[in-house]
């Protein structure tokens, strides 16, 4: 029997790209703040999920047991779930279990990420993602990975570099009123084409900067929400699916691994056709190419048609679809975990309507967050409705 | 059913050997700067106590585990910590043979938490459970705010 | 402990304070080394190279020709059946041109590095390599290319036996 679960709190630091804070005092200040706005203490608390990324960026063994004082789990049933960028969509998608099992009427999801004690460059954590026969000895770098695919998505449908860059003009612009954002700035697409190339076609505008950050939801079930609030969030579908690792067998132009877990959630939440039933949409963009990439695979545009919804305006604040209104990934920041977290947060204030500047203009009642990790290889969807 | 061909002789087998070097800065936290700060300025421990459950905690922290608010009260421990438990270790990271080392985890009276640190044992003679100790502090120019400021713990 | 309760916490510090020495600042470099087991498919696999062949295996049931080659076919789910020695030769399905090294530093001379589905293993089977002798501006998704190997003395039974691979001259 399954119960229906909502989110009633969220909570976010600020995402830079240094925090003085240790990993336990990032998810402190993120899950105090959940708490905080869904009007509950930590006593009401039964259960606790966090998610984070590889230990080699925190440098610690063993980050879950580490940091979950931070988030309030002793003494409590507590899960980390790990599915490399997936799993700031996946925690909340751990917690989902957790309540809609009936196992526990609460749950405190916490994503957690501090990339900076890692030396010289965080980046180089991702070295030990290829295998480390066939493809570290190459000099790999996570970098090729993206281009490569950047490149075939582009040749597959004749994409320009121009129209991907619109892409990262319209997150920038949109992260300058997100409170927790990193780089929110105004750019033109030209900006984007002169910015340093890095791993051809990615250019350093294309690219999202590495992070810390934390950030928090709190689920509870139907009959604590209808107790707490008028305005709960129902997470009503939730998905996910990994593919192979051997990435180099895949074609590259189109994410199929997240088409299956889209709709594996539109499936629970009775979405037909979601072009027309999702008001708003936060795909995961650590790239700008990627955001139109995980449109495709999201089933909210056509193979090879995201360009031209953005470049026609639709992916705007006040468009048919607005896509990333919180400036996404490439705009608020990319601390690995809590950037999907981010995507949850920003819904649940968007579908309140509580979101302020960055508020769309449609009314909006359904959208959908989606990330995206590992070696190309996990799609993590979920799907709420007010 | 399991795979079809196997290695039957050891020397079909491969391996590849290759290593993942890291490196890392960490910051000591918000909490963490202020109990540094103490510590290279004075020798001593700083302690946060809670406004809520009336714990204390050493080191210092930012947010009580249990109560789960911030804690904006401190504290310097003047009085002598006392060994809580302690072992002498004779092998290196590595495992290999190395000289003796005592190490004690120790903590003072109604603090929750404590310090694992070195003790000196020629300073202290035959070390006892609950014995009282006091560390014994680099010169402070040389200090930086990290336990390794404390060159071991000896008998008071 | 922090100075302020903002409506969106933390405290964010510069990489100049750091080597300035404002924060505490400890330091700690860790290097494990392994020595992983190539397992029964690389095992062969590198041999192979080690004799300046690509092998790859085959899936009787979906009749996949597959490279890097495996002991069981990931959709079918089954052991796989047999050696297929392929040629090393092949299409470059896409590339990039990297500017930077795996420690984010800038390189002086780009890496070419593309995925390129390799001649008899079933269509879109790639493999990730580099590209060499080609001009950055000259390579194209589909470029026939070929595989250029190290000399027998110099192999090791590495994926490095093959150097890089270079397009094939009409």
């Amino acid at each position: 029997m399954r119960r229906r679960v909502a989110v009633v709190g969220a909570g976010i630091t600020l995402f830079r790209r240094r925090m003085l804070e240790t990993p336990k005092e990032l998810s402190f200040e993120a899950s105090k703040m959940a708490l905080d706005s869904a009007g509950l203490t930590l006593k009401d608390i039964q259960s606790v999920v966090s998610g984070s990324a590889p230990d080699a960026f925190d440098g610690v063994h063993m980050k879950g047991e580490y940091y979950l004082d931070g988030m309030g789990a002793i003494g409590k049933p507590h899960e980390r779930v790990y599915v490399g960028g997936g799993t700031g969509v996946f925690t909340p998608i751990g917690g989902w279990w957790n309540v809609a099992s009936g196992m526990y009427d609460t749950c405190l999801c916490v994503a957690e990420e501090k990339m900076s004690p890692l030396h010289p460059h965080p980046q180089y954590a991702f070295w030990s993602i290829f295998d480390q026969i066939l493809e570290r000895p190459l000099g790999t770098t996570l970098l090729w990975i993206f281009s490569l695919e950047m490149r075939r998505y582009m040749h597959k449908y004749g994409i320009k570099e121009e129209e991907i860059a619109e892409v990262a003009v319209k997150n920038k612009g949109n992260a300058i009123d997100h409170p927790s954002a990193q780089l929110g700035a105004r750019i033109t697409v030209s900006d984007v084409m002169n910015s340093e190339p890095i791993c051809s076609p990615v250019k350093r505008l294309d690219v999202s900067p590495p992070s810390d950050g934390a950030a928090a939801v709190v689920l509870v079930s139907e009959n604590v929400a209808k107790k707490l609030t008028d305005e709960p969030v129902w997470l009503d579908g939730v998905g996910w699916t990994l593919d192979t690792m051997h990435w180099t067998n895949r074609d590259l132009a189109y994410p199929e691994y997240v088409e299956k877990a889209a709709k594996m959630a539109y499936r629970m939440a009775g979405i037909k056709n979601p072009r027309k039933e999702i008001d708003v949409a936060e795909p995961y963009d650590p790239f700008d190419y990627k955001e139109l990439h995980h449109l495709e695979g999201l089933q909210l545009a056509g193979k090879g048609e995201a360009p031209k919804m953005t470049v026609d305006g639709v992916t705007q604040r006040d468009g048919d679809l607005p896509v990333c209104p919180s400036g996404g990934l490439l705009g608020v920041g990319n601390p690995i975990a809590a950037a999907g977290m981010m995507k949850i947060c920003e819904l649940f204030w968007q579908l309140r309507g509580e979101a302020g500047k960055r508020q769309v203009k449609k009314d909006a009642r359904t959208g959908v967050a989606q990330a995206w990790g590992d070696l190309m290889q996990v799609g993590t969807v979920a799907v709420m409705r007010s | 059913m399991p795979i079809l061909e196997k290695i039957s002789q050891l020397s079909q087998a491969r391996h590849w050997t290759d290593s993942i070097p890291l490196e890392f800065h960490y910051t000591a936290g918000v909490a963490g700067e202020e109990f540094r700060r103490e510590l290279k300025r004075t020798g001593r421990f700083l302690a946060s106590k809670c406004s809520k459950c009336k714990n204390s905690y050493v080191p210092a922290r930012m947010f009580c585990p249990t109560c789960f608010i911030e804690l904006k009260e401190t504290r310097t421990i003047e009085e002598a910590g006392y060994v809580y438990s302690y072992t002498t270790v004779n092998r290196n990271r590595t495992g290999d043979p190395s000289e003796p080392v005592t190490i004690a985890l120790i903590r003072f009276e109604g603090v929750k938490g404590g310090i694992v640190h070195k003790l000196n044992i020629n300073e202290s003679g035959r070390v006892t459970f609950g014995m009282k100790v006091v560390p014994m502090l680099k010169d402070m120019a040389e200090r930086t705010g990290a336990l390794t400021d404390i060159i071991g713990f000896k008998a008071v | 402990m922090s100075q302020k309760i903002t409506s969106y916490p933390g405290h964010e510090i510069t990489s100049d304070e750091l080597k300035e020495g404002k924060y505490l600042d400890v330091y700690y470099k860790f290097v494990p080394r392994y020595s992983w087991a190539a397992g029964v498919a690389i095992s062969r696999f590198l041999d192979e190279l080690k004799n300046g062949r690509i092998v790859a295996r085959k899936c009787n049931r979906c009749e996949r020709i597959l490279v890097p080659p495996r002991m069981y076919c990931e959709q079918c789910y089954r052991p796989t059946d047999e050696w297929v020695q392929i040629k090393d030769t092949g299409t470059v399905n896409t590339f990039s041109i990297s500017h930077v090294g795996t420690d984010a530093r800038r390189l002086k001379t780009p890496i070419l590095v593309a995925v390129v589905d390799i001649d008899g293993a079933s269509p879109g089977m790639g493999i990730l390599h580099n590209l060499g002798e080609v001009e950055p501006s000259k390579i194209w998704i589909g470029m026939k290319v070929q595989a250029v190997w190290k000399q027998p003395s110099d192999r090791q039974g590495a994926i490095t036996d093959i150097r890089y691979f270079k397009p094939v001259v009409p």
